[in-house]
């Protein structure tokens, strides 16, 4: 067991939890090995925390629940091949900007991660309908509604 | 910034296994051919730039505005529930 911590927490892992994103993400091709962890107090997002540097974490959301049709085709010739290996256990994930006034999503620079394989990248969409910063509502409780 | 002309139909090589070809001019736009290998990633530039700039700034994100942006910062509904009560 390893531990992590940073702004965020403290965080256990173990090896077999480290998710490889061999080409590392846009702006950040140095960093390749990352934990994905979520907890309850930033539900329903979760964090794409670098092992190196662990003060990098992306905030991340699954966008199917803001965007209902996204999809994102897989270009064999670009996608790294253990993401076609189980297809099935691909999770499309969006980062999240919190410097709007409301939180975006950037449709089209998406997150796949395969939980089986333990590999992840980001892809660069060139749909031009996906926006870089989609806003959204997060579900408030209720106390904050009146 | 190296420069170098080129006219419709030539191209240019990089390195042992890239190579560009100008398929096409037309006003103030060309049509580039780019072959790499599958592992070289192309993308326009602006593209690009775009999402290395939404990355740099999600990596930055700090708990408490996630926090207060859903709502749950303790401390942050205490500060809106005094100032209620300062209007009362």
């Amino acid at each position: 067991m390893k531990t992590l911590s940073n702004h965020l927490g403290q965080f256990e892992y173990e090896d077999t939890d480290i998710i490889f994103v061999a080409k590392g993400l846009l702006g950040f091709e140095h960093l390749t090995e990352y934990i994905l962890v979520n907890f309850e107090e930033t539900l329903p997002f979760e964090w794409l925390i670098s092992i190196k540097e662990p003060m990098i974490a992306f905030p991340l959301i699954n966008p199917s629940a803001v965007e209902q049709n996204y999809t994102i085709e897989l270009n064999r010739e670009y996608v790294d091949e253990k993401l076609l290996l189980h297809p099935e256990s691909n999770l499309v994930y969006s980062i999240v900007n919190f410097s709007d006034r409301k939180p975006t999503l950037n449709l089209r620079g998406p997150i796949l991660i395969n939980e089986k394989e333990k590999v992840g990248m980001q892809l660069v969409l060139n749909d031009e309908k996906y926006a870089f910063r989609h806003p959204f509502d997060v579900l408030q409780p209720e106390m904050d509604k009146e | 910034m190296l420069v170098l002309t080129r006219k419709l139909g030539e191209g240019l090589v990089l390195g042992s296994d890239i190579s560009l070809k100008i398929l096409e001019i037309h006003k103030n736009q060309i049509k580039l051919g780019i072959e790499a290998p599958p592992d070289v990633r192309i993308y326009r530039n602006e593209v690009y730039e775009q999402i290395k700039a939404e990355n740099l700034q999600a990596a930055k994100t700090k708990l408490d505005v996630l926090q207060t942006v859903m709502g749950n910062n303790e401390n942050n509904v205490s500060k809106k529930l005094s100032k209620e009560l300062d209007k009362v």
